[in-house]
């Protein structure tokens, strides 16, 4: 190399250097690559999202008619979604909104008693809280078929193909969320503050209303939040305890995959998918995503 | 060793302005202590002079080098950080090995040098343990050893001793200047705390608000403040609300409380506005009637604090806050409620502005 | 009067006690009968369920398939997801929790919303193929619907969501100021991976990837919709033999053996868990 290169010239030689590059405008490769690299990622999680949504707002002819990006922007298979998922819809709802209140119900007692009491082999008692989880969904749903025949053999009352049935299934898989979020905001809980409410005269029931329970509110929101959409998504415990003509709004799309393809199931979806939006975002305004994800986080 | 030198630097962070125009030069093995409250600008000069954040403007340079956009690891630097940052999963040997290793160093050179090191730290024989087996201040003097390993230009610290409990902290600012002294180190320490600054520095600039309100050593700055932030963030200091009235050879006279004072001329001497009389409280005296070319302010006393060695009395002269003065115990004998006169000399004070 | 707490736990307890045990023990039971057909069991406990499955090629096949796409999405989900809860967990401003948020609105929408958009990117006419048609990559139309590949994009949609979460939280127990340390003191970007950031977080990554691999394990609609009725896998083949061959002893036997696979692998990450505690590396 010369003297001459523009590489040698940058070496100080005695008065001050120029700084090298302007602040602001450089974009060192590696950093690009590694943002470009998690871009992928959100590309590959919420790109089927967007294409849903997007062709669902494609009008076409019946069998040429999906499309993305949408050509001839329109609502019109928003009109044709059939009686049956509005059903499965509301049966999903009514599904999840029960299993999330029961899990809350259930979940917020077992938190407090596990958190609080000192029972002997407490970790036991969680684990069993937290099986739920452990299991694959399949074999729950196997296991609680198979539960309700046994049951119905016994005493005549099969519960397979009915909402309690259901129900009981998703509420399963509910609780170990609500006591996992509500138990990780009580290990945080300074009990002092029960303490003083009580010494300034509040009744036990007083202080765990006005005290207590704003605290664990958080944790209780996140782990309903977890239940809810849980429940509102399932598919394999659904599957094996549904009926024909009596499913929710997921497995209604599974089995639906295998049939004609109508697109006014695009809309449907696309609603639900909106619906969740809005969901999470009540919940960012109610308690914060960082609380949610906090308290959810070693669930 | 390097000096530093920061020129006409600023930091923005979106629309809030972190510097403000500084300029700035530590000398070739100075101890230079960034004093000030949080948020007032120092971390961010002490990151900046690291290279972890990219200043808006200015120019950073190290001896004769511009480093303003040399990242971090090309600067060769050594830092000390509030939390240790010692890396849990390795060694002590590891830990201070560490910066000697990523220059290349040979097992056997990275044993000695390690070995002199804790020598150094008066920390000999820990070279296997792990650092969550260490305690803080010990944890704290493996940091710095880890950061001075291979001889860096500077050594930047940033308030390595807020971890730290009361007594373990001055022992800790004893042994920080020893290990600064004995390796002639250009030294750059952030702290919020003005006795930890005054405990170790050569010098010591006080910032506020994204600027430097005053540079100067320990003594020059507790006796010359030059803006009321300084004189009240320094030691205790007593402030009088008070006009200028006049002039009288050397002395500014100004009035106070109702009373005239003297003090030294200074730059406040032509305010026309509402200015403030600052005088330690080391300097006030309890007296009976003036003497000759003292300032003497009647007031009340209102409260009388023992604290060991010294008794702490406030007179309430009218003015906002009542005035505090710091006695030897014997020498006060004025009760709650008495009337009193408090007296300085003129050159004991100071006219100050905002 | 102390607050009982331990009675207030007992109603729940019993509860979810009763509802795991019954269900649990009355599936296992069931798989040591014989199907007679119809839905109709046995009832002499027999093990011939157990054998068939170690013996016959097909289920070891499938279990061994479970186990390939699931180690596989597995480890794309830890390459792709611990960039991203890298980048979120060091990132100072509110972009933080937008981007978080993304992440979680993917995670809570059900997998067959998302088969759809699948569906539609890889059809004939869709944006992939004839993206990649139109650069000349491709020559004719290719789709993830009904391969093994298919299977381990399934399964990474059910769990990339989740692994960058919980990764995050893991990247959360690195202290930003180690990254800063091994930088001034001299290691550029990539020594501060491989010294400070991946030894680190290998314990709890380590631990991530055991959940990961057990939620691919039981994993079933996104397999069953991308394996597209060709590829089974153990869940898949679960539902198949319950509902449609209406088999519930071998079911409740297919069952059993994944339930038994995935609770080995949740005993090794909780005994991997103790150990690395044991040696300081989890920095709790």
């Amino acid at each position: 190399m010369t003297a001459s290169t523009p590489l040698a010239t940058t070496a100080s030689n005695g008065t001050r250097p120029q700084p090298q590059r302007q602040p602001g405008f450089h974009f060192p490769l590696a950093k690009v690559s590694f943002y470009g690299f998690c871009s992928l990622s959100y590309i590959f999680l919420l790109s089927p999202l967007v294409v849903v949504v997007g062709a669902s707002l494609h009008r076409g002819s019946r069998y040429t008619v999906v499309k993305f990006p949408p050509e001839e922007l329109s609502l019109y298979w928003y009109t044709q979604i059939p009686d049956a998922h509005w059903e499965a819809l509301t049966l999903s709802f009514s599904l999840a909104f029960m299993a999330s209140i029961l899990a809350c119900i259930v979940g917020i007692p077992a938190a407090l008693g596990l958190v609080r009491s000192n029972i002997p082999v407490k970790g036991l008692f969680s684990s069993i809280f937290r099986a739920p989880l452990q299991i694959p969904s399949i074999v729950t749903g196997v296991a609680f078929l198979q539960m309700y025949y046994l049951f119905g053999d016994l005493t005549g009352i099969y519960v397979n193909g009915t909402f309690a049935g259901l129900l009981l299934g998703h509420l399963f898989v509910g609780i170990p969320y609500v006591v996992g979020t509500v138990g990780a905001v009580l290990q945080r809980f300074d009990t002092r503050l029960e303490e003083a409410a009580l010494s300034l005269g509040a009744g036990r029931i007083t202080t765990f209303r006005r005290v207590t329970l704003p605290v664990i509110m958080p944790g209780v929101y996140a782990g309903g939040l977890y239940a809810f959409m849980v429940s509102f998504g399932d598919v394999p415990i659904s599957i094996f305890l549904s009926a024909p003509g009596f499913v929710t709004f997921p497995v209604e799309l599974f089995y639906g995959m295998e049939n004609d393809f109508n697109p006014s199931v695009l809309a449907s979806s696309t609603l639900v998918i909106l619906f969740s939006l809005g969901l999470l975002l009540l919940m960012q305004r109610i308690v914060g995503l960082e609380n949610l994800l906090r308290s959810g986080g070693g669930s | 060793m390097s000096r530093v030198n920061l020129e006409r630097v600023v930091k923005h962070y979106g629309s809030v302005v972190a510097l403000q125009e500084m300029d700035l030069e530590i000398q070739e093995g100075e101890f230079l202590t960034l004093l000030g409250p949080s948020g007032c600008g120092k971390t961010t000069t002490l990151r900046l002079v690291a290279g972890f954040i990219e200043p808006t403007q200015g120019t950073i340079y190290l001896g004769n080098d511009d480093v303003t956009y040399v990242p971090p690891q090309k600067r060769e630097i050594g830092m000390v950080f509030q939390d240790y940052a010692l890396f849990p999963h390795m060694t002590i040997a590891d830990n201070i090995g560490f910066g000697l290793k990523e220059r290349g160093a040979g097992k056997e050179e990275m044993r000695n040098r390690v070995g002199e090191l804790l020598d150094l730290i008066h920390l000999p024989g820990v070279e296997d343990r792990y650092p969550a087996e260490l305690s803080g201040g010990q944890a704290q003097r493996v940091a710095v050893a880890r950061a001075v390993a291979y001889a860096p230009r500077v050594l930047l610290m940033d308030e390595p001793l807020g971890a730290l409990d009361l007594k373990l902290r001055e022992a800790m600012q004893i042994e920080l200047r020893r290990i600064q002294q004995e390796l002639k180190i250009t030294t750059v320490y952030v702290t919020h705390d003005q006795g930890e600054a005054m405990n170790m520095s050569d010098r010591i600039v006080v910032m506020n608000l994204g600027l430097i309100e005053q540079t100067g050593n320990a003594e020059d700055i507790y006796n010359n403040p030059r803006t009321k932030f300084v004189a009240d963030f320094i030691g205790s200091i007593n402030f009088l609300p008070a006009m200028i009235v006049g002039d009288e050879g050397e002395w500014t006279v100004a009035e106070t409380v109702g009373t005239k004072v003297k003090v030294p001329k200074s730059d406040a001497s032509s305010s026309s506005g509402e200015v403030a009389i600052a005088v330690r409280p080391e300097r006030l005296e309890l007296i009976a009637n003036g003497g000759d070319g003292i300032n003497v302010v009647p007031g009340t006393v209102s409260n009388k604090i023992f604290n060991g060695n010294l008794m702490r009395v406030f007179v309430d002269v009218g003015a906002d806050e009542p005035v505090v003065i710091e006695l030897p115990p014997a020498e006060v004998h004025s009760e709650t409620g008495d009337s009193v006169n408090i007296g300085w000399a003129p050159q004991n004070g100071q006219v100050l502005t905002e | 009067m102390k607050a009982r707490w331990d009675l207030i736990l007992v109603p729940s307890f019993v509860l979810s006690f009763v509802l795991m045990a019954a269900s649990q023990i009355i599936f296992l039971r069931a798989s040591f009968y014989k199907d007679l057909g119809l839905g109709r069991q046995g009832e002499d406990i027999i093990f011939t369920n157990y054998g068939r499955f170690f013996t016959d090629e097909f289920y070891l096949s499938v279990l061994w398939l479970t186990i390939q796409v699931s180690f596989l999405a597995m480890l794309f989900t830890l390459v792709f997801g611990f960039p991203v809860a890298y980048m979120i967990a060091r990132l100072r401003s509110r972009w933080a929790m937008v981007l978080l948020a993304g992440i979680v609105i993917s995670t809570f929408i059900t997998i067959v919303i998302k088969v759809f958009g699948i569906y539609i990117m890889f059809s004939a006419s869709g944006i992939v193929n004839q993206t990649l048609m139109g650069l000349g990559i491709l020559d004719k139309p290719w789709t993830v619907i009904g391969n093994d590949a298919g299977v381990v994009v399934g399964l990474m949609h059910f769990t990339l969501g989740f692994g960058v979460l919980v990764l995050y939280s893991v990247v959360q127990t690195i202290p930003r100021s180690l990254e800063e340390a091994a930088q001034i003191h001299g290691s550029n970007r990539w020594r501060v991976w491989t010294r400070v950031i991946i030894p680190l977080s290998l314990p709890g990554v380590t631990v991530s990837a055991l959940m990961i691999f057990n939620m691919c394990m039981g994993a079933f609609t996104s397999a069953a919709l991308l394996g597209g009725g060709r590829v089974f896998t153990l869940p898949v083949l679960i539902q198949r033999v319950v509902i449609m061959e209406v088999k519930y002893s071998m079911g409740g036997t297919l069952a059993a053996v994944l339930l038994i696979s995935v609770l080995l692998i949740n005993l090794l990450s909780i005994y991997l868990m103790t150990r690395m505690r044991k040696q300081r590396l989890v920095i709790t």
